[in-house]
């Protein structure tokens, strides 16, 4: 993984590398922390050019982790945040989109998960 | 005739007791303390070097909107010995969740804090 941080030092780029079903691709997440950190997450989302196709990885850039949303916990940091999404990368069998895809590529990645409803235990 | 082993040598010691050195006489350390430069140390009695899970600060430093250390930035402790400062762990929990942002257990402020 490398971070790479402009003027803007709440924005975070960071490159992941693929790793099994994804070698060869490289990744990039981007991590948008709000002046309410580490209260609220940090805004975390995948930007193109190549958005894993992933179970858990709306077309959208959007990541269905609930350590964004409903399991966020103010001791969590950007790079425990990276570590999470490269090992759910990491673990996944087969690629693919979330179920609910087609009813979520028109919405704004990024957007708070306070509400989100999580698909399994793992993500 | 020649020598025996006994002629070589010195005579035989009657005793191996060396006679006992005398007392040493206690004199007056002769310095003089002009002045002395006191130092103290604080903690909070949280392992050295530890910092606040929330804030990424030393608990002997300042959480952040807070402009002194010590007593204006107190540590707390939960029912589950986890530590914060009052300022970060306040802010946590007016946000709506009762939890320990380390353990996720119920949050409840230790007995002595």
């Amino acid at each position: 993984m490398k971070v790479s941080v402009g003027r803007n030092l709440r924005i975070w780029h960071v490159k992941i590398t693929g790793r099994n079903i994804y070698a060869g691709s490289v990744f990039t997440l981007r991590i948008k922390y709000p002046p309410s950190y580490p209260r609220d997450p940090p805004s975390v989302y995948f930007v193109g050019p190549v958005i894993p196709s992933h179970e858990h990885v709306y077309s959208n850039g959007d990541i269905c982790l609930s350590l964004l949303g409903a399991g966020w916990s103010p001791t969590l940091t950007g790079q425990g945040i990276a570590v999470s999404v490269q090992s759910i990368l990491k673990s996944a069998r087969r690629k693919g989109r979330p179920v609910d895809n087609s009813g979520c590529v028109g919405r704004k990645p990024g957007e708070s998960q306070k509400d989100w409803i999580y698909h399994d235990d793992n993500c | 005739m020649p020598p025996t082993k006994r002629d070589r040598g010195s005579p035989i010691p009657t005793s191996t007791t060396k006679p006992s050195p005398s007392p040493p006489v206690k004199e007056p350390l002769k310095v003089k303390v002009k002045a002395f430069h006191g130092i103290a140390r604080w903690s909070w009695g949280t392992p050295a070097d530890d910092v606040c899970g929330i804030c990424q600060s030393p608990f002997e430093g300042c959480a952040p909107g807070v402009k002194f250390p010590g007593d204006d930035c107190p540590v707390v402790w939960g029912a589950c010995k986890h530590a914060y400062h009052l300022a970060c762990i306040s802010q946590w929990l007016s946000g709506g969740k009762n939890s320990c942002p380390i353990c996720r257990a119920d949050w409840n402020f230790a007995d002595d804090s």
